[in-house]
């Protein structure tokens, strides 16, 4: 008698078990994800500073954005950061897995010192880098210096601060060199073999072999590492933002990562409605920058299990 | 790929990574070593800690909460670690285990929620925990770890989906129920993921500045990142301090076009205020003017725009 009844029971059964297992991320959802999402939104149209309620003001916000200088300031900033940091970190890394990867045993060691700067906080990265960047006795300009190179203000002298934060966003690139040697190892023998039967030099078989081989690490760290150079925000602000005295020093504008403008926007000046709007302007470049990738990646990334 | 070289190239790789490990290693180096060298002589090249003065440390100590800020960020990582594996490991046993309709869709949605910015939901999420009472305590940096995490789930789930089903269902034929199943069964079977897990999540509150720096405003609530850029922004430059109070030395003290150079530091009541993002507390302070839109003392001069804006 139990028996005609028992599968629907069991699978509505299944189902709520099933809603129950998953119910913790759905409040989360909604609360953390798709409620802040649609507030931040309505925000954007508002004039807001957490003392009185919010006022709608239509686009003006937008329209703000447009005319203050900062914004873009700050966004060509973040930019020109970006394109020096990701290809910069990718080149090196490949360098680094490729030799890491001809080492045999040792590349454990080596791998763990690549990957100790990973493991330090943000915070003292900036810190540290305040210091070793310092124009009379930091370490790099005491390193150049050695040459006779006379070392530039990396902390001060505006168009030397992003090359400096660059420089100190290169110490932590361990996690991409990791990304690369797992890559590397995956790539089969038998194919540098035939190649090499097939009168390949090195350079033809990396080239022709390799390359296409690691190209969707590549592509992965590609896309990981601009969203995250695109959010750049606590080394920077380490080192040059907090209170009057960090900031004032010098011409702080060229250090301003998007971010950062947004974040004192919101918590520094409480423009609640056009830090949002800042929000959903990021949210956007990085969606776009991100589908144009994902495009021409058709164009260089093999996966092999799209082909044969 | 191909195997490790023997003979002279090999040597030249190794050498290469040698050369390549000491630029990593050395800004460690030279942090241990000026931290214990005798303040004025921070900058002083090379990497031996002379003049020694490890007193430094205790200095460290005396200046401020050192203490107490290693045990908040030690309570609020292992809050955000073990609330976010166990909330992870719950959902992602839905999601592995459970066949219902719309499932695939909800889990194309957690991997959704990864792409999207933290400045996004940044500011809503610090209005809810403001509604909630609960800015300006500890419970922000962590709590929202209950809910699971996009990437805990996903990684979790993958772990979970490469146990034999027979398993389970040998279990569930023994009368287990599912939670029983996920406690008793998935649980134990993914020890190592769940420790990674940990591990990742401790790590990222740990070195978290973000949050602390939204939703704390009192010192003896602060974690050691949020303290550590207090006493950069504090003592940045007092002379006494050495490297473990990461300070200037004394031998450019007149150099006005580097920033370790710095005001001497404000008498206590004026600094108080100095640090960290000024806005929220003046707002608790009393309301400010929507006129006044650019605080005095703002960095910035107001942009064009402002002017103009208010009711």
């Amino acid at each position: 008698m139990a028996a005609p009844r028992r599968r629907p029971t069991l699978a509505r059964r299944e189902a709520r078990w099933g809603v129950l297992f998953l119910a913790p991320w759905l409040v989360g959802f909604l609360v953390f994800y798709a409620g802040p999402m649609v507030a931040s939104l309505w925000l954007s149209f508002t004039d807001y500073d957490i003392v009185n309620p919010p006022r709608f003001v239509g686009l003006d916000n937008y329209r703000q954005m447009l005319a203050d200088p900062m914004v873009a300031r700050s966004l060509r900033n973040t930019v020109y950061y970006t394109v020096l940091h990701v290809p910069l970190t990718m080149a090196i890394s490949l360098g680094l897995a490729l030799l890491l990867n001809r080492v045999g045993r040792l590349s454990g060691f080596f791998r763990t010192v690549f990957y100790l700067p990973v493991m330090t906080p943000a915070v003292a990265v900036g810190i540290l880098f305040l210091l070793l960047l310092n124009t009379q006795d930091g370490l790099v300009n005491g390193f150049l210096g050695w040459f006779g190179i006379d070392g530039p203000s990396w902390t001060t002298d505006p168009a030397w601060v992003m090359p400096g934060i660059v420089l100190m966003s290169l110490w932590s690139l361990g996690s991409t060199v990791v990304i690369y040697l797992a890559a590397l190892q995956n790539v089969p023998r038998e194919l540098h073999e035939a190649a090499t039967v097939d009168g390949a030099g090195s350079w033809q078989r990396f080239r022709s072999v390799t390359l296409p081989m690691i190209s969707g690490a590549l592509f992965f760290t590609l896309i990981v590492n601009t969203i995250a150079a695109l959010q750049m925000f606590t080394e920077v602000y380490t080192m040059f933002f907090g209170n009057q005295s960090t900031q004032q020093r010098f011409d702080a504008d060229a250090s301003t990562f998007y971010v950062i403008y947004l974040f004192q926007q919101a918590f520094q000046f409480l423009h609640m409605g056009f830090a949002s709007a800042l929000a959903w302007l990021l949210f956007l470049v990085i969606l776009v920058i991100t589908v144009v990738q994902l495009r021409l990646s058709k164009r260089w990334v093999y996966y092999e299990s799209e082909e044969s | 790929m191909t195997l490790p070289r023997r003979g002279p190239w090999r040597i030249v790789f190794v050498a290469a990574l040698v050369v390549a490990a000491v630029i990593f290693v050395i800004p460690f180096v030279w942090l241990v070593s000026a931290s214990l060298r005798e303040p004025g002589y921070v900058f002083s090249t090379g990497l031996l800690p002379l003049p020694f003065h490890p007193e430094n440390y205790r200095e460290a100590f005396q200046a401020v909460p050192l203490p107490l800020w290693l045990f908040n960020s030690a309570v609020v990582g292992t809050a955000a670690a073990v609330s976010v594996t166990l909330s992870s490991a719950w959902v992602a046993f839905g999601f592995a285990y459970f066949r219902f309709p719309g499932r695939d869709l909800l889990f194309g949605l957690v991997l959704a929620t990864m792409m999207l910015p933290f400045a996004v939901t940044m500011i809503p999420t610090y209005l809810i925990w403001s509604e909630l009472k609960l800015t300006d305590t500890q419970v922000p940096l962590w709590a929202g770890n209950l809910f699971g995490s996009a990437f805990y789930i996903f990684l979790l789930r993958q772990f979970l989906l490469s146990l034999p089903r027979e398993l389970f269902e040998a279990a569930r034929v023994d009368g287990a129920s599912y939670p029983a199943l996920f406690w008793r069964v998935a649980f134990p079977l993914i020890r190592p993921a769940l420790l990674v897990v940990l591990v990742f999540e401790f790590k990222a509150s740990w070195t978290d500045l973000v949050k602390p720096l939204i939703y704390l405003r009192d010192e003896s609530l602060f974690t050691l990142p949020r303290g550590l850029k207090v006493v950069l922004d504090r003592f940045g430059v007092r002379r006494r301090a050495g490297l473990a109070h990461r300070a200037r030395g004394q031998r450019h003290r007149h150099d006005p076009d580097d920033h370790r150079v710095l005001p001497r530091p404000a008498p206590l009541h004026r600094r108080h205020r100095d640090h960290g993002p000024q806005g929220l507390s003046r707002a608790r302070s009393g309301p400010c003017g929507r006129r006044g839109r650019w605080p005095s003392g703002s960095p910035r001069p107001a942009p064009p725009w402002s002017s103009g804006s208010g009711p």
